[in-house]
């Protein structure tokens, strides 16, 4: 999104705010007092601005989302043309958009010291993201022991009441192939650890430091150890690129932006101050939004579709056909058909199934046949998870 | 084994062919091939939403069965008919999401942190030297590949046209 963040706009009212402390030696307390008016001007300007913003953004995504949740089957002929059409006039933008992008870099290529340096800096950020695929080496630098420490104090706050199924065999199962698939990944020196959950719900989930957790519902629903590495795989990609610690950078990064500029502002333009405060309640507001709202399921769409396309290169790493996790979703889209069918109030966390289906197919096609081929282990799957079957059976 | 054991065994074992193959329907009107090759000569067509049989996979082609004709499709274009196995998780949050949101909120804030399950987390847990063990006596081999990065597939500006139809 093109917008300001309001991070950047409380630093630049922060920043409004100095020119009175920087000159208060040298002018007169008129023009102290000119300067501080003109700063709370800019800030109320801002903070308008940033109202404004807010109120679009709201309502343009609760009404995209109240569009969205609808099934297609359900929209009359017309919406369905409208929408249609809607999709064809985003397409062009796209595409538009992507000459431009593609004509600029032939320009800025031909004077050949820029495109060596185009060049070298495209190979450096090659090198780095293979390094780390998270590409957060300089924003957030967690050692892996204080990643694994914060996903401690998560895991038994996340589990409460939840148990672990009381199966050694099982448990030990799941965390021999979830440790040889995280063997395969660019972190393998985390503590992983695998947990199956007690629950009938069928779901799949990771915390940051290495925890993956699979419930016996999701156990009961696979039919091979491909499906599993593939949701294994979906599951250490969200660790690998730190999709949570993203969030949790971001409320942190903001929080800390906004102390900042309220410290500068308590000390240098005190009469500042209620409009900052004004402001400090809109991002507080704003941080909400992002953070449950529509806003969030639209973020986290990309970070699934990424984890779904790593998972699979992960499973084929540790020598898995690479459409176990085709097949997985396949299985978790009929299992949820129904449900999805009638939750259409609900906020929604994950992209269509399938949707996400068709995108990670398109996504594998790109690979040649023999690059997605490899073990199935469908008996050794269903030998190794039998306890739960016989159970529900 | 008792008198009574012995009729379950059978039905048990009777019952494992009619679980091997799955019960499903074709996501759109398709081509059932001879063989998993999109060139592989036709041997019927299927109508959107006629009901099938999945015998089998191979990578991205499904192994079908529709009355006495059987071939092969792509994976994608069947869809599994909704289990029946698994009781639907009774409360109504999203699943299979990127993470810390799991399970409900009910779930997340319910009791006391459960610390005994955390130290059966590490009892369970298993060294890569074990991990690297299991692979060996299974016979998987590790491989090296980059990751799909959105580049390598997709632009929306590509996108099928049909592609948000379903």
């Amino acid at each position: 999104m093109n917008r300001p963040s309001p991070a950047m706009l409380a630093c630049l009212a922060a920043a409004l705010a100095m020119p009175a402390c920087m000159m208060s030696r040298g002018p007169s307390e008129e023009h102290l007092g000119a300067q501080q008016e003109w700063a709370n001007e800019r800030m109320r300007e801002a903070t308008e601005m940033m109202e404004t913003q807010m109120q679009d953004m709201q309502e343009q995504m609760e009404k995209a989302q109240a569009e969205q949740q609808r099934p297609a089957g359900s929209l009359t002929p017309e919406e369905k043309q409208k929408r249609a059409e809607e999709w064809r006039a985003a397409r062009e933008q796209m595409k538009a958009a992507r000459q431009q992008d593609e004509s600029t870099d032939v320009e800025m290529r031909k004077d050949p010291r820029m495109a060596k340096a185009l060049d070298e800096s495209d190979k450096e950020h090659r090198e780095m993201m293979r390094k780390d695929p998270s590409g957060m080496y300089s924003q957030f630098n967690l050692s892996n022991g204080e990643e694994a420490a914060l996903g401690l104090e998560m895991v038994p706050m996340l589990m409460g009441q939840q148990t672990l199924v009381d199966d050694a065999g099982l448990q030990q199962y799941v965390n021999k192939v979830g440790t040889w698939i995280a063997q395969q990944c660019e972190r393998p020196g985390l503590p992983w650890r695998f947990g199956v959950i007690d629950s009938d719900a069928v779901n799949a989930f990771a915390v940051p430091g290495g925890y993956v957790f699979i419930t016996r519902g999701m156990l009961v629903l696979l039919e091979s150890e491909s499906e599993l590495a593939g949701i294994l795989g979906h599951e250490i990609s969200h660790v690998v690129r730190k999709h949570h610690l993203r969030w949790v950078y971001m409320n942190k990064e903001m929080q800390s932006s906004m102390q900042r500029s309220q410290e500068a502002i308590r000390k240098y333009n005190p009469s500042m101050l209620p409009q900052m405060q004004r402001m400090d309640q809109l991002m507080q507001k704003q941080a909400a939004f992002l953070n449950s709202g529509p806003m969030r399921s639209t973020l986290s769409q990309s970070e699934e579709m990424q984890a779904d396309t790593d998972g699979t290169t992960l499973a084929w790493r540790a020598g898995y056909d690479s459409y176990g996790l085709v097949s997985a979703l396949q299985r978790f889209e009929a299992y949820q058909r129904p449900r999805y069918a009638a939750q259409q109030g609900g906020l929604r966390d994950h992209p269509e199934p399938v949707q996400r289906l068709k995108m990670l197919d398109l996504a594998l096609r790109s690979r040649a046949d023999k690059d997605t081929l490899g073990e199935g282990a469908t008996d050794r799957y269903l030998e190794a998870t039998r306890s739960l079957r016989d159970r529900r059976s | 084994m008792g008198k009574r054991t012995l009729p379950f065994l059978l039905l048990v074992v009777l019952a494992l062919p009619a679980q091997a193959g799955e019960s499903g329907f074709a996501a759109k009107a398709v081509d059932v091939l001879a063989r998993p090759a999109p060139n592989a000569p036709v041997v019927t067509r299927l109508a959107k939403q006629q009901s099938l049989e999945i015998l089998g996979r191979n990578g991205n082609w499904a192994q079908v069965k529709s009355g006495a004709a059987s071939g092969w499709v792509r994976l994608l274009d069947v869809r599994f008919n909704a289990p029946a196995k698994i009781a639907p998780a009774a409360k109504g949050k999203p699943l299979f999401n990127n993470g810390i949101r799991g399970f409900s909120e009910e779930d997340l804030l319910a009791g006391t942190p459960n610390r005994g399950e955390l130290e059966k987390l590490s009892f369970y847990s298993v060294p890569p030297k074990d991990a690297l063990g299991f692979a060996r006596a299974a016979g998987l081999k590790a491989r090296r590949q980059d990751y799909i990065e959105p580049g390598d597939y997709m632009s929306m500006d590509e996108l099928p046209e049909d592609f948000f139809d379903e």
